[in-house]
Order: structure tokens, then C-alpha cells, then sequence
């Protein structure tokens, strides 16, 4: 279901009150979001400036959704902000998105047996999630949406009606929290801004 | 004379029926059609896991409504065309006895005994109309191939939804079909002929999809006779030529369908 207006300026209003000590977390959950910020005329936090440093040491590993992990996809992901090792990065969109259409049905599984819980496996795909969603916007690439809305619409990837909730509960719960968050609103924005979709 | 095998996805297809039909009517031999059969409870799990409720409603529509899943319409229909051509079979069944045809199920089209009445028969060409995958060995036992209709413009549309996704682009020319062999890959196989098909005002996606069977049907048979009779080349696709894309999410399906409506008043307003 699409997120309207009035869900994402409530959620965003409760991120605000947790305050930048709460929000920048390891995962950098908000990292590089001003322009969806700025698209649904949300303030930004004032987060401290993250320096993005690419490690293309750690793209030399094949591109897989075996082979890949948190800080991998987070490295991929700076590359986009960067524009740094984009060929490796295209090649990374391309295994992932293929990967995960034609393994849909037995995705968590497969993420569980990889990650080894399901706690980290459904944190896993999150972060291709979010990976999909910035290199459709980067690429202008629909079919990347297009896998990244598939893998939003699965509840243990993300459940919209549990982000407030998990916004009051512990560190890790926020971390996941603030993530879900991020990816929901990238995936309205890349709506709005590659589709030209109109809210109904 | 040429011989061809018929590859079938079920013996309810209308497709297949109409496809065949208008061969013979070419003079073109068809020495087997090999058909798989319905019911199987692997195939369902694995293509409803996949597909979800699309898979019923194709279950419904091509199983259950058949002719009936055609409203009356101020454009060609496969059940129109069936009319038109006088082709009352039923099933494939009907038409294959109708016509001295040897039938054969089977659970998959890269089965064991198909391979081996490949072997048997030499077919020229396999005529495929659905049916899933094919594998290498059946690639290999197919004469000079397996022919199949692709529901896009290739190499530029390679995949599912091939309607839907150049509609969703705002790409609108390359809205069409294509005849090509099948390899391994998908939809990489050497090209024969492409058509492009039109837009027309007021449309939906479904009639638009509805509007390209019976073309599909007669660009086929036209393709595969001219093929035959060795009045049109192989063109190799480069991988790199196009994109492979998947089964489209809804919610752009939908925004497809407004821009389908937006798209084709703007060009009228012109």
C-alpha cells in the first residue's frame, strides 16, 4: 500500500523528537535522504556530515546475494552518492534484482539460511531494499523499483504499521525502525520522480 | 513438404488450436503435437509461489471462460479470429484427430519421451505456443530450432509484462511482437521478424493484450511459412541489445494504465 502524506509527516515527526544522538546510529539509516526530505517537505535533522568513504575492496568479491552483507550493500550505496565504481555497482543492481525475482518465493529462507536468524536476514534484505530503490533513482532503471516494491510488500521485510511502535522501543528497535522508515519514503519518492504516479 | 512439431501448453489452448490450424491450412505438415498435461501439482506450487493470484485468474480465463473470456468487441479477438476462420475444435485433441495428427502428453516438454520422439520425427522446426521453459538437449533435438511469438519487441523487451513496460516508459514504439528461436537465455535467441503494434484510443491494457493474440497468430503462421520456405534470416541478438524485465508489481501496473489512457488522449489532442 502506498504511504500518503499524513503517515509519513506523523512518522517523521515522531523521528524528530528521538533527537540526532538516537538517529545516527551504525547503520546510518538516514544517510543521503535530503532529497526525499526535501520532496515531501520534511526539515531535516541536523545529523552530524558523514564522510562517505568507499572501500572498492570490498566490491572485489563476487557480486551475489550470497556473497553480500550489511556493509557491502552500505558501500554500494555510498558509491551511488559518490558516483565512485559505478560499473561494479550496476553489476551488483543487476545480480541482486535478478536474484531476488526469481527467488521471491523462498527469498527469506534463502536470506535466513545465509544470515543464519531471521532477525538478520529480514535486516539483510532491507538493505537491498534500499540499495534497489537508490540505484533505480540513480539509473532511472523502473525495473529496480520495480523488485524493490516486491521485497517492501513482504511484512517480515517491512511492517509499516509497527514503525511507530518500534520508534519507542530499544536501540536496535529504532535502528530498525528508522531504516524501514527510509526505505518507504524512497521508494514514494522514486514513485513520484521516475513515474510521475499521482497520489489517488 | 515441411514438418513441423507443435509444442502445446494445454489441450484447452486456444492458440495453439488457431496456430495450428492455419498451418495446415498453409500446407505445412505437423508430424506430432506434444502436449503437456494439466494437472500437476509441482508445476502449480512452484508457478502459484511465483505468480500468486495472476495465476488463477490465467487459470480461470484459459481453462474455464475459454471463447467466453472475450467480450464482444469492435476489435479482433483469438475467439473472433476462431470464428472468422471456421475453426470449431474444441481442443486440441479434436483437431489432432480431425487431421490424422499423433498426440502426446506429457508432464514437462523437456520430459524423456519428448526428447526421444524428437529424435524419432526430425522435425525442420518445433512451433512453440507455451509451455515453460526448454531445455538445452530439447534446444538441440529441434531441427533448426524452436520458434516462439514473444509478446514484445525484441531485443529491446526481453522477459514478462512486455506489453506493460514500454507503456509505463512512455515508449510506445516499441509496443509489438516478436518471432524468434529460443536459446537458453531468455528471449535471446535469434530473431526473424518483429511487428510493432498500435495503441488505440481508449484502450486498456487487458484489450490491447486481447487485440495482439490474433495478430500473434497470423504473424506467427506468416513467419514460420516464409521461414520455411526460406524467404526470411536468422538475426542474432547481442545480449547487450535489450533488457530482461519481470513480472511488473501493481501499483505500476496501475500507473501503466493511467499513462496508457494520458498517453493516447495527448496523441489524439495533437
Amino acid at each position: 500500500m502506498p504511504m500518503n502524506d499524513n503517515d509519513i509527516n506523523a512518522l517523521w515527526a515522531s523521528i524528530r523528537i528521538l533527537g540526532s544522538e538516537k538517529v545516527a546510529t551504525g547503520l546510518s539509516p538516514l544517510e543521503h535522504l535530503e532529497p526525499c526530505l526535501n520532496a515531501f517537505g520534511l526539515r531535516s535533522l541536523d545529523l552530524p556530515a558523514v564522510d562517505w568513504q568507499v572501500e572498492p575492496d570490498m566490491l572485489t568479491k563476487e557480486a551475489s546475494f550470497k556473497e553480500s552483507n550489511h556493509a557491502i550493500l552500505l558501500n554500494l550505496r555510498r558509491c551511488l552518492y559518490t558516483g565512485k565504481e559505478m560499473e561494479t555497482v550496476r553489476n551488483w543492481a543487476e545480480k541482486l534484482m535478478r536474484f531476488c525475482e526469481v527467488r521471491l518465493p523462498s527469498l527469506r529462507q534463502r536470506a535466513i539460511e545465509k544470515c543464519g536468524n531471521p532477525a538478520n536476514a529480514n535486516l539483510l534484505v532491507l538493505h537491498v531494499t534500499a540499495f534497489l530503490v537508490d540505484y533505480a533513482l540513480n539509473s532511472k532503471d523502473l525495473r529496480f523499483l520495480n523488485t524493490a516494491l516486491k521485497l517492501a510488500d513482504f511484512n517480515w521485510v517491512i511492517n509499516e504499521r509497527s514503525i511507530a511502535r518500534k520508534l519507542n522501543g530499544n536501540t536496535s528497535d529504532i535502528e530498525m525502525a528508522l531504516f524501514q522508515f527510509r526505505v518507504l519514503l524512497s521508494i514514494e519518492y522514486a514513485m513520484t520522480e521516475l513515474t510521475g504516479e499521482e497520489e489517488s | 513438404m515441411s514438418k513441423v512439431v507443435i509444442f502445446s501448453p494445454s489441450r484447452f489452448s486456444l492458440y495453439t488450436i488457431t496456430v495450428t490450424e492455419l498451418l495446415l491450412r498453409k500446407g505445412v505438415e505437423v508430424q506430432a503435437i506434444f502436449v503437456r498435461k494439466l494437472v500437476n501439482p509441482k508445476r502449480f506450487v512452484s508457478e502459484f509461489s511465483r505468480d500468486g493470484t495472476r495465476l488463477l485468474r490465467k487459470i480461470w480465463k484459459k481453462l474455464v471462460l475459454r471463447q467466453k473470456a472475450y467480450a464482444p468487441a469492435n476489435f479482433e479477438t483469438i475467439a473472433s479470429l476462431m470464428r472468422i476462420e471456421g475453426i470449431h475444435f474444441h481442443n486440441v485433441d479434436e483437431l489432432a484427430e480431425a487431421h490424422g495428427i499423433p498426440i502426446y502428453y506429457c508432464q514437462d516438454l523437456n520430459d524423456a519421451s519428448v526428447l526421444e520422439g524428437l529424435n524419432t520425427l526430425k522435425p525442420e522446426v518445433i512451433v512453440f505456443t507455451g509451455g515453460g521453459l526448454i531445455r538445452k538437449d530439447v534446444l538441440a533435438s529441434a531441427g533448426a530450432g524452436v520458434l516462439n511469438c514473444h509478446m514484445g519487441m525484441l531485443p529491446s523487451y526481453r522477459g514478462m509484462d512486455v506489453v506493460e513496460w514500454p507503456i509505463l516508459k512512455g515508449d510506445l514504439v516499441h509496443i509489438g511482437l516478436t518471432v524468434h528461436f529460443m536459446d537458453e537465455g531468455v528471449d535471446t535467441g535469434d530473431i526473424l521478424r518483429t511487428r510493432r503494434v498500435d495503441v488505440v484510443r481508449g484502450e486498456t491494457i487487458k484489450q490491447l493484450r486481447d487485440r495482439f493474440e490474433p495478430i500473434m497468430c497470423r504473424e506467427f503462421v506468416s513467419t514460420i511459412v516464409d521461414f520455411l520456405a526460406k524467404k526470411v534470416e536468422r538475426q542474432p541478438q547481442k545480449k547487450g541489445d535489450g533488457k530482461q524485465y519481470f513480472v511488473m508489481h501493481p501499483r505500476l501496473v496501475r500507473v501503466a494504465e493511467e499513462k496508457l489512457s494520458k498517453l493516447i488522449l495527448s496523441k489524439e489532442d495533437q
